[in-house]
């Protein structure tokens, strides 16, 4: 197996991920799921595995929503992939399709909505997912596999307004509740709860996920990320005097994320050297201090103050006193620090905030409840970027 | 020369066989390019690459290479379709026009890939329909293929795209595993590096480096062979050649462009020669800086501006304040322009110093900022480029009409005066300091060789002796001091690193004069100077003028170490330990991590007697840096304790460490004899032998042990070495006391070889050493039961030879006092003979350990 970081990769090629499937098999059985990660932990990854090692009984359907813009296209899509469930049951989409004929005055002929369609996605939405109950197929769910749903959202909201994009998720929710065989799963680069905010901010009042599971994607076990670093070892051929132990030692100093165990072994390839302590540690640093963010970690920095808006620098100075503790800190220690310094943040705000960064994976809670970095990398890569090491 | 097409700005319209020969610095890689190409043919997975880098980098010429490899790869064929969007594909404004721009690519490339009707109908159709069609039809097309995108300017692709189209491009790549990317764009841009753009993470991005000096030389090398053009080939080797290109480097910052443009005037002397071409070469890079200034906010550019007014790098202070920014604005300006590649930052205390990264960029815009008088920036490539005395020579031999011409070379002239700074030599010294930082001496000793070439003065001499000294070139080393001195017979440095190679030579006396020299007046180097005289009048034996030399810096220095410990070692010669003592410990304070100086303490604990205390010294000597003396010093110690087994062992570890040692050889030579095994002790002795055939000790030792194992040979080898050791009393005795300890046990054999001995000693009238050895031997022999047949055999053979007469007494009185337990034999002997007798048979084995460890001074 090469190394391919950040690149499309085969679903054999997704490694240490089968027991989180198998979870989300099992989850699914009963509700959609919001699959959230922080961005490089592999959620399209395992999804598109998901996609294409479907258990029985299941039909599934893979979209990267971030090409729609306007409510009539996501409805589009969702026709276009029931029209292809409904076919292998020798069937259509009826009600959508004459639904769409009494629009146009005429028969659709391919998957493309007439522009007359523009105003009544709502309608085709429903009588799509309605044909599909028609169909009666008892036994057999239907899972929609939308990816970058939140950047579909916002596009919406930027062209048809965010009233728009809030029906889109009433609509879904009450498709779920209406249509048991039905099944969602949500993911994107962008956390959905920041669009649920910002649709709040302009008079959002629902709760349009509440049904789904929240399922988040951690890094991969110890074994898993061995497996992934030995896989990756041996098909580029590095060099190692002891490749369970090189295996290992690229696992933990990439806290057993994969992107950066590809990066690693990439690096090692283009360098020429081998997997000895010495040289993954210099790629590591190296990674850390680069000046050309070969990692992308800069967006950890960059992201705080898109997300956090007026509150940044409240965020900021909370990130900092957590990655200058040596060991985590408990909510009363992170206050005290905060209110040391000139400018003062109520107890309440800390703790929405620091709820918020454990929601976008900078932060996790031991169940003492105490807060650390949830990846030792960023929070050494954070101390290094915010000249926070003496 | 051969009429090659070098294209400087479009390397994709070279043929493939003139891309791959001047090809360097990136063929591990191209190679990696092609194996993760070759690996999304083979899977579903498709790696997807963005190469980065300015321009001139490279980018196009790599990309140029990789696509005639893929289309040259039999195998690849039936799986890939290549589309290469070339680096003109402006105004795509949509997925829809790219997947057009596509089609085109793959029609020139694959005749009518795709029917044209069928791409002329997309045009009819709404542009959501013709998107839908276009896909389809890339799918059809491709049939299970995959496609390789080769897309130039990556950056003003997706600009045109949008964030829309580029969403659309993205879902497309989701949702169709179909298609491998190799993209080049000039800098990282919004579209990939923000994490809310859609590619954020997709590319696996690689950041083109500009080549290094050897890369260079290696591309104008092929550069040379590509053309035919031997004298330029020749020219880039010579050390004025590589001084040329350096100059070059210095001006091109790694840029390969900018090096092919230069190598078509590299060896032109004659000032017209150069002028058009140089004039013609910022005409053709000029837009190209404009273009890259064009692509900085307003800030960047005012700090880029001021960088180019500057001839050096300057600090972040100064440049907010020229720039009416706050320090924090233009730090974070820097930041981002060094991180496009426009400055390079110096690390400086605290803080750092910026300069441009190409100093090109510097004279490009000069010109257009200086419109017609272009005087400036020439005069700095006049200096670049020659010497001041080839600018002397040069302007002589004009023509008395070529007034502009000489303008020129008047105003460079008077900027050597003004700034006698060679600018190309600066960049040698700043790549020379680089290489000795890293320890690179073969390319610091090349550089430093290239300064001579420039600029053939007492300094750079001196600074390539140096150099070829640490090289271990110590004769080269010489020969280049010799040539300092003669051009600048003031030089002191010169003196000074010329004496330090003549004494690293062994030359010491030679050493000695020169670090008078350069005593004669004050010079940074004086106490330095000072202390090595000091070392080398102790090595000398002027032990009371070393000391004076070592005071001399004591005086200025009280807590030099090398003072302090070069006074010690020659009050140690002198026997003066007390006083030595405090001075060793001085030393050690000053500098406790000093095995050396540890080493001498241990010594000088020897010499006291103090073994265990030695040791301990010695061992943290051995902590610090397992120096082979101190492990030399530290096996003889064990010797004298008895510990054998133990020396053997350390013994081995010194020879690890130095193979070559005779000394040591000599000594596992002796402790491999005690532990009996005679071959093993032989094959020692007969190795020191071969390193220093002069070696007494070894020689004796060796005869000692082939007694052992042959005697006729062996008598042989005795007979021979007195002979040629004639004064040698001390390995003589020691020898002749071991073939004598040897005997012991030998029950019918001895009285011969003893009867054989003599008659040997008394050839070479060497009796009184005999004598010795016949002593020494006492305590061997004493408590054997036929010690008394030893006696009568010994009294017979000394019958009439009176240099046996003390031994024969002493033998007796032993007899007398250790076989019949009768006190009065001592008693009776003359008081000095008594005591003799008394240390032989108490302090044997201290002796003999005495012989084994030399209290002189370790170095």
């Amino acid at each position: 197996m090469k190394a391919n970081p950040g690149g499309l990769l085969a679903p054999d090629q997704v490694v240490g991920r089968d027991d989180l499937i198998k979870d989300l098999w099992r989850i699914l059985d009963r509700q959609s799921v919001v699959l959230t990660a922080e961005r490089r932990m592999g959620k399209t990854s395992i999804i598109r595995k998901m996609q294409a090692e479907l258990p029985s009984k299941k039909i599934a359907y893979f979209r990267d929503l971030e090409r729609v813009h306007r409510p009539v296209e996501f409805a589009e899509i969702v026709f276009c992939d029931v029209e292809h469930a409904l076919t292998t049951l020798q069937r259509g989409a009826a009600r959508a399709r004459r639904f769409l004929s009494r629009l146009s005055g005429a028969e659709l002929s391919g998957f493309k909505f007439p522009d007359v369609a523009d105003a009544h996605w709502k309608v085709l939405l429903t009588e799509t997912v309605a044909d599909l109950a028609d169909a009666q197929m008892v036994d057999l769910a239907v899972v929609f596999f939308w990816d970058e749903l939140p950047w579909a959202l916002q596009n919406i909201a930027a062209t048809s307004g965010e009233r728009t994009a809030m029906e889109i998720l009433d609509t879904l929710r009450s498709l779920r509740q209406m249509h048991p065989n039905l099944r969602m799963v949500f993911t994107g680069s962008v956390g959905l709860h920041h669009v649920i905010s910002e649709l709040r901010a302009k008079g959002y009042g629902n709760t349009p996920v509440n049904d789904m599971y929240p399922f988040d994607v951690p890094p991969l076990s110890l074994d898993g990320a061995m497996d992934l670093a030995t896989r990756l070892l041996k098909g580029e051929a590095i060099k190692s005097d002891n490749l369970p132990q090189t295996a290992r030692l690229v696992a933990d100093s990439c806290n057993n994320v994969p992107f950066y165990i590809q990066h690693v072994v990439d690096q090692l390839k283009i360098r020429g050297v081998p997997g000895t302590s010495r040289n993954i540690h210099a790629i590591i640093d190296g990674a850390l201090s680069d000046p050309q963010d070969i990692w992308d970690l800069r967006h950890f920095r960059q992201r705080v103050d898109t997300y956090y808006g007026k509150n940044a620098s409240g965020v900021l100075n909370l990130l900092d006193i957590i990655a200058a503790g040596e060991s985590a800190l408990s909510i009363g220690e992170i206050t005290n620090r905060a209110n040391s310094s000139e400018e003062l943040i109520e107890e309440e705000l800390i703790r929405t905030l620091l709820e918020l960064l454990e929601c976008d994976h900078y932060l996790v809670r031991t169940t003492n409840g105490m807060l650390h970095f949830r990846l030792p990398l960023i929070k050494q890569w954070w101390r290094l970027n915010r000249g926070l090491l003496l | 020369m051969k009429a090659q097409l070098l294209s400087n700005f479009t390397p994709s319209l070279m043929p493939p066989e003139a891309l791959e020969s001047i090809f360097v610095q990136r063929e591990r890689f191209a190679h990696r390019l092609i194996h993760l190409i070759r690996d999304s043919v083979a899977s579903s997975a498709k790696q997807q690459t963005l190469l980065i880098g300015p321009r001139g980098i490279g980018k196009t010429h790599l990309v140029a290479l990789i696509y005639h490899r893929v289309r040259a790869s039999s195998d690849l064929e039936p799986l890939l379709r290549v589309a290469w969007l070339r680096e003109e594909e402006w105004g795509v404004g949509s997925f829809l026009e790219l997947l057009l721009r596509i089609f085109r690519a793959l029609n020139a490339e694959y005749k009518d890939a795709i029917d044209i009707a069928t791409i002329d109908a997309l045009y009819t159709m709404s542009p959501r329909a013709a998107e839908e069609t276009a896909i389809q039809l890339i799918k059809t097309h491709l049939a299970g293929r995959t496609l390789l995108l080769l897309i130039e300017n990556l950056d003003d692709l997706f600009l045109g795209l949008g964030d829309k189209g580029q969403k659309h491009f993205r879902s497309f790549l989701q949702e169709n595993p179909i298609l491998t990317m190799l993209a080049t764009s000039q800098r990282l841009f919004a579209g990939v590096s923000r994490q809310v753009s859609p590619f954020y993470g997709f590319f696996r991005i690689n950041h083109l480096k500009g080549l290094e000096f050897t890369e260079v030389i290696e591309l104008l090398t092929k550069v040379a062979q590509l053309r035919g053009d031997k004298q330029l080939e020749g020219f880039i080797t010579s050390p004025s050649g590589r001084a040329r290109v350096r100059a070059v480097h210095h001006l091109a910052g790694g840029n390969h462009r900018v090096y092919l443009i230069f190598s078509q005037f590299l060896n032109r002397e004659s000032l017209d020669e150069l002028i058009q071409p140089f004039m013609k070469m910022l005409d053709e890079l000029t837009p190209y800086y404009q273009a890259r200034m064009a692509w900085l906010s307003i800030q960047q550019r005012r700090i880029v501006e001021f960088l180019c007014d500057q001839r050096g790098a300057v600090p972040v202070k100064l440049i907010a304040q020229r720039g009416f920014m706050t320090h924090q604005t233009a730090s974070g300006q820097l930041r981002e322009l060094r991180e496009m590649g426009y400055v390079n930052a110096s690390p400086v205390g605290r803080g750092s110093y910026y300069e441009l990264a190409e100093p090109l960029m510097r004279l490009c815009i000069e010109v257009k900022k200086n419109r017609g008088e272009p005087i400036r920036l020439f005069i700095d490539f006049l200096r670049l480029w020659y010497s001041p005395t080839e600018l002397e020579k040069r302007l002589t031999l004009l023509k008395p009409d070529w007034e502009l011409e000489r303008q020129y070379l008047l105003s460079a002239l008077r900027d050597v005066q003004e700034n006698p700074r060679d600018p190309r030599v600066s960049a040698c010294m700043k790549d020379l300091k680089t290489a000795v930082k890293s320890k690179r001496l073969p390319k610091a000793v090349s550089i430093a060789q290239e300064v001579v070439a420039i600029r053939s003065d007492g300094y750079s001499y001196t600074l390539l002796g140096m150099l070829l000294g640490a090289s271990g070139r110590g004769e080269e080393a010489l020969d280049a001091f010799d040539k300092a001195i003669k051009l600048e017979p003031s030089n002191r440095s010169a003196w000074f690193a010329r004496g330090v190679v003549l004494s690293e030579r062994g030359r010491r006396s030679e050493a000695l004069h020169d670090l008078d020299v350069s005593l004669e007046s004050p010079s940074p180097f004086r106490v330095l100077a000072l202390g090595m005289k000091s070392r080398l009048l102790r090595l000398e034996g002027r032990h009371n003028e070393a000391i004076d030399s070592a005071e001399t810096v004591l005086k200025a220095e009280p807590r030099n170490a090398t003072a302090l410990v070069e006074k010690g070692l020659s009050l140690m010669a002198l026997d003066r330990h007390e006083e030595a003592t405090p001075l060793l410990d001085a030393a050690l304070k000053v500098d406790p991590n000093n095995a050396q100086i540890l080493l001498n303490q241990a010594l000088l604990f020897v010499t006291s007697g103090n073994v265990n205390k030695a040791l301990e010294a010695l061992e943290r000597a051995i902590k610090i840096e397992p120096i082979a003396a101190a492990l030399h010093v530290k096996a003889a110690i064990l010797f004298l304790l008895g510990r054998n087994r133990e020396a053997i062992t350390v013994v081995e570890e010194v020879l690890l460490l130095s193979p070559e040692d005779s000394d040591v050889l000599t000594l596992q030579g002796a402790m491999l004899r005690i532990d009996k095994d005679y071959a093993g002790a032989l094959d020692s002795y007969e190795r020191a032998l071969r390193i220093t055939p002069q070696s007494a000790e070894a020689s004796f030792g060796r005869a000692a042990v082939i007694c052992v194992l042959d005697w006729p040979r062996g008598v042989i080898a005795l007979d021979a070495a007195i002979m040629n050791q004639h004064d040698a009393f001390e390995e003589i005795a020691e020898s002749a006391k071991d073939i004598l300890v040897d005997m012991k046990g030998a029950k019918t054999s001895w009285p011969e070889k003893i009867r054989c001995l003599s008659e040997i000693f008394e050839r070479q009238n060497r009796l009184p050493v005999l004598a010795t050895a016949i002593v020494r031997a006492i305590p061997a022999h004493v408590h054997e039961p036929d010690f008394g047949q030893w006696l009568s055999v010994w009294k017979e053979i000394s019958n009439g030879r009176e240099d046996l007469s003390l031994a024969i007494r002493l033998l007796e009185a032993s007899f007398r006092y250790i076989g019949e337990e009768d006190e009065r034999a001592l008693l009776e002997l003359p008081v000095e003979e008594r005591e003799l007798l008394r240390k032989v048979l108490e302090e044997d084995k201290d002796r003999r350990a005495e012989s084994s460890i030399s209290v002189e001074s370790k170095d």
